[in-house]
């Protein structure tokens, strides 16, 4: 499977970047005959990953701020958004996240879960409903690699084989 | 009577349609940062300005939000549960980003009697 769309941004990022790299996507998506695919849910996605590494990423020690790739290849669609973090926390609550998703809850069932906890929080929650979102709403299956002081979030779905 | 707010690429217009309904309409695209600094009080002025009408909340114009717009619909959802107030909210059922936001949002509105949620 081989980049088509690739992004990096070594300065600190601005809200700008989710916007260009929103646009390249949707551009690289309409140019291509991806039939199979449903565009909206991968610029979810792609929306989703690039808004969190742009809220809580920070400078990685080899001056990555934020990497992107989005490759289609047939059916099957990759997203990968890489960014520095500031502390292991932020790493864990990923973690913590996808550890839900895996697990033996549906993605509905605990995106509806998330949705609850906000609404009954008495403060404004934010954080991780983006990672329910893109495993519930876009169907992308979602991994974490810690490299250094790099995270490096990967969502895939194969739009032909449905769960 | 009407208010609107249009921030970047979302324009949200709350129009009276009659003297028992209010309609809301979203249209657009919610996308920044931090919506809920300006989506909050819009949102809950709006709803301060009804008394006994029933408002439709229209999202089937929406072409997309981030999970950032999220918590502010929920926020309106509970002042209007709170408020006691009359509420439809439309999505488009043909849009399936919409379907499975907004039927989402049943979890916490099938146990409110006056706040309903529906695709057109």
């Amino acid at each position: 499977m081989s980049a088509v769309v690739s992004m990096s941004a070594s300065m600190p990022p601005t809200w700008s970047l989710v916007k260009e790299i929103r646009k390249n996507s949707s551009e690289y998506l309409q140019k291509g005959s991806h039939a199979s695919v449903d565009f909206d849910a991968v610029i979810m996605v792609v929306s989703e990953l690039v808004e969190n590494a742009v809220k809580y990423g920070v400078r990685a020690s080899d001056g990555t701020c934020v990497d992107f790739s989005l490759s289609v290849h047939g059916s099957c669609v990759q997203i990968t958004v890489k960014n520095g973090i500031e502390k292991l926390e932020d790493y864990e609550s990923v973690i913590f996240a996808l550890d839900a998703i895996h697990g033996p809850r549906s993605r509905e069932e605990l995106y509806r879960s998330r949705l609850l906890q906000i609404y009954d929080s008495p403060i404004d929650e934010k954080g991780r409903l983006g990672l329910y979102r893109i495993a519930y709403e876009g169907g992308f299956d979602i991994a974490c690699q810690l490299e250094s002081d790099l995270i490096k979030l990967t969502a895939w779905r194969d739009f032909n084989h449905e769960a | 009577m009407k208010r609107d707010l249009s921030v970047g690429s979302l324009h949200i217009e709350l129009l009276r349609e009659s003297p028992e309904q209010f309609r809301m309409v979203w249209r657009g695209r919610s996308e920044d940062r931090d919506p809920a600094d300006y989506l909050n009080p819009f949102l809950i002025s709006s709803i301060e300005v009804l008394s006994d009408e029933l408002l439709v909340c229209d999202f089937r114009e929406l072409e997309y939000i981030n999970s950032s717009t999220i918590p502010p619909i929920l926020r309106m959802i509970k002042k209007l549960h709170i408020d006691g107030k009359s509420a439809r909210i439309v999505y488009d059922s043909n849009s399936s980003w919409q379907t499975a936001s907004f039927t989402a949002f049943r979890i916490i509105t099938d146990t409110m009697d006056l706040i309903e949620i529906s695709g057109e």
